[in-house]
Formats: structure tokens, C-alpha cells, sequence
């Protein structure tokens, strides 16, 4: 079985979105992680773990609220991406979730 | 002069456009999007327009005003990567609604050649959040103009010179013109009128603009005279002139003359 609880690393950083409206990679960790996103300005900026998900207002990613932080799970080697139409500044925390990342495997253990 | 765009960067909560104005056509744009817009504390200008990127707008756009009576506060989006029907890209544009005298081509009714004029540089203080706020600061400062020696040029009997001072006004409701002649032998002659700037021109060809004396012409001499203008009473005015002129004969000495003039946005 993988080794467990694997010291990893909180990245953190303030992303600045360029305003173009094309989809970019925000996050692709290699194990479970909690996304914290905290966006500052007034977007509008959408996030989605589906690649293709723009215009920004079409509804099919999830818009970030202004001033609020929101989480997101992401499972390990999958991608995070952002788009937005405007100038804007997120506040970005990666958290490693070593427990969520052992009870997945230990689940895929079992199941084989 | 500061950008939006390089704010975000800074981190600051909020873009400052502070900018002395030259011209009416003056546009000034923003690639973020906004929560709350306001009139700064140091504008002369008391509203500007801002057009917007709506969809569900017939011609794709909008235009909402934002003055020191009304804020605006909601979202308007900067979308950069979206277009306007006349090309331009989507974001923000501030424009002014409100008429600006040109330096070099405005002249006050009654100004003849040879008179001084001092013609107040016009500031825009506009103040976009970028965020919800939980108060908006929506009011401007007094502003006081202070002129220690009035010049009034070379006397050559007549027409009589005067000096000029044209002050920005817009929106203000009230004026307190305070002047002070050390002087027991000249006279000084002091009036205000107010002027409201229009785009057309007099049959002659000529700049032609609403003037409208405000506080009739007084002698000072050896005084203090502080007088005020009420809007409730005066009206509003873009451009606040103030008149001094002196009868004095050629070659007379002239003695010093103070004035200040304190402008503000409440009545009382």
C-alpha cells in the first residue's frame, strides 16, 4: 500500500487573471486536496473541473462570490481550471487532505 | 495616471482616478469590473457617466450616471474578451457629462483684452471599489481657493481692467467669497455672477454661455466683506466668476487685495 500521511506542502498564492475568457489551469495536485479560493475583486471569474466551460456567465462553471471563500475537493491528478473576462485577484490555498487520500485507498484496497 | 488594472496588482481595494480634466471629451477606461462607484472627495465634477457591457441591451451596452446625489452601487462587469457593436472592447468607460471651459478659448461675458484671468484647473475624483463595502463615502470635501495678492493689470483709465477668477461649481450649493482690501484710498469693485456652460455658439461665432450675476457689484475699500451664495436662492452653476475690478487713476499705486472662496455641497 502507498505510504500514508505523506508530509506534503500548503501552496498558497494570489492568482491574477488576465481577462482574455479562456479556460487555464488553476490547480492539477498530484494527491487529494482542498482548493480555497477567495476572490477579492468583483469578477466575474468561474471555476470548473471540466475543461470546457466558457463564456465566464454561461452558467456552466461556478461563478466565485466576491469576498467569500469556497472549497473544493479535488481528487488526486485531477485539474482545476479558471477562466475569467476581467482584471481580477484570488486569493488561492492548496491544503493537502493526507486522511481524505488514505481512506480512498484504503476503499480501492478493499474493493480489489 | 493610475489604472485599474495595475490596483488589482497592488492589491488595493479600490481604483482612484484623480486626474485634472482638459477637455469635456475626456473617456477613461477600466479592464475590472466593479462593486461600488463614487464620486471622490476631491472632485470638481459632481457626476460622470459610465457605460457598461449589457447583453440584454438592444445595442449590447449601457450607460448608468453616478454622482455625489447618487452612488452606484452593484456590480458593472469589465468584460475584456467581449466586444461593443462599434468594435470597441468591453470594459468600462467613464465619460464625462458635464461641460468643461476650454484654458485658451473660454472667456467670461464682460472680459475685454488686457483683463487677467485665472481659470481653475477642473479635477476628476472618481472612485471605483472592487469590492462590496459596508459604508460608501459619497461626499466631497469644502474646497477653498485662496489668491494672497490679486493682480489686477496696469490701469490706463478706461475701459476699466478687471481681474477674472472662474471657479468650478458643478454642483456645489453653496459659496462664501471673503475679500479683504487694505486700503483707505481705492476702490475695489467686486461682483460674482454664475455661468452654466452650453455646447452652442452666438450668432457672431463666439463662445456663449448662460451668465448670471450672482451678488451685484460692491465698492470695498479698507474692509473686510465676506458675502454668500445660496443655491436655494442663486440656483446651480458650472463655473462660480468672480469679478474685481478698480477705478483707480494710471499710475496709482495699488494696495493688496486678499480673497478666498470656500465652495461647498451643503446649502446651510
Amino acid at each position: 500500500m502507498k505510504s500514508l500521511f505523506t508530509p506534503r506542502e500548503t501552496i498558497t498564492f494570489t492568482l491574477q487573471t488576465d481577462g482574455t475568457g479562456q479556460e487555464k489551469e488553476l490547480a492539477r495536485p498530484s494527491y487529494w486536496t482542498k482548493a480555497k479560493l477567495f476572490l477579492e475583486t468583483a469578477g466575474p471569474v468561474a471555476v470548473s473541473t471540466k475543461q470546457q466551460f466558457t463564456p465566464v456567465l454561461s452558467g456552466q462553471g461556478i461563478l466565485l462570490p466576491t469576498n467569500q471563500e469556497i472549497e473544493i475537493t479535488l481528487q488526486a491528478n485531477s485539474t482545476l481550471f479558471y477562466a475569467a473576462e476581467s482584471i481580477n485577484r484570488v486569493k488561492v490555498i492548496l491544503e493537502p487532505v493526507p486522511w481524505l487520500e488514505e481512506i480512498y485507498l484504503r476503499l480501492v484496497s478493499y474493493i480489489k | 495616471m493610475s489604472t485599474a488594472k495595475e490596483a488589482v496588482r497592488q492589491g488595493l481595494p479600490f481604483w482612484r482616478l484623480f486626474t485634472t480634466i482638459t477637455n469635456s471629451g475626456d473617456i477613461f477606461r477600466s479592464e475590472v469590473s466593479g462593486s461600488g462607484f463614487v464620486i471622490g472627495p476631491n472632485s470638481d465634477l459632481s457626476s460622470v457617466q459610465i457605460q457598461y457591457f449589457d447583453q440584454q441591451s438592444p445595442n449590447g451596452s449601457n450607460i448608468i450616471e453616478v454622482s455625489t446625489d447618487k452612488p452606484h452601487i452593484g456590480r458593472l462587469d469589465a468584460l475584456n474578451a467581449q466586444k461593443y457593436n462599434s468594435g470597441n472592447p468591453g470594459l468600462l468607460y467613464i465619460f464625462l457629462n458635464q461641460l468643461i471651459p476650454q484654458t485658451g478659448v473660454y472667456q467670461p461675458v464682460g472680459f475685454v483684452t488686457g483683463d487677467n484671468l485665472v481659470l481653475e484647473p477642473i479635477y476628476l475624483d472618481f472612485i471605483q471599489y472592487f469590492s462590496p463595502q459596508s459604508e460608501y463615502e459619497n461626499k466631497r470635501t469644502d474646497k477653498t481657493f485662496f489668491y494672497p495678492t490679486v493682480n489686477i493689470p496696469a490701469l490706463g483709465g478706461q475701459p476699466i481692467r478687471s481681474a477674472w477668477f472662474v471657479l468650478p461649481y458643478y454642483g456645489r450649493r453653496y459659496a462664501n467669497v471673503m475679500f479683504n482690501a487694505n486700503s483707505g484710498n481705492i476702490n475695489y469693485v467686486i461682483s460674482a455672477s454664475g455661468v452654466n456652460l452650453l455646447t452652442g455658439t452666438s450668432l457672431g461665432g463666439s463662445n456663449f454661455h448662460a451668465q448670471t450675476e450672482l451678488l451685484p457689484p460692491q465698492i470695498v475699500n479698507s474692509t473686510t466683506s465676506s458675502r454668500t451664495i445660496n443655491s436655494n436662492t442663486e440656483g446651480m452653476w458650472d463655473l462660480l466668476v468672480i469679478r474685481i475690478s478698480t477705478d483707480t487713476p494710471a499710475g496709482s499705486p495699488l494696495d493688496s487685495l486678499n480673497l478666498k472662496v470656500i465652495t461647498s455641497d451643503e446649502s446651510n
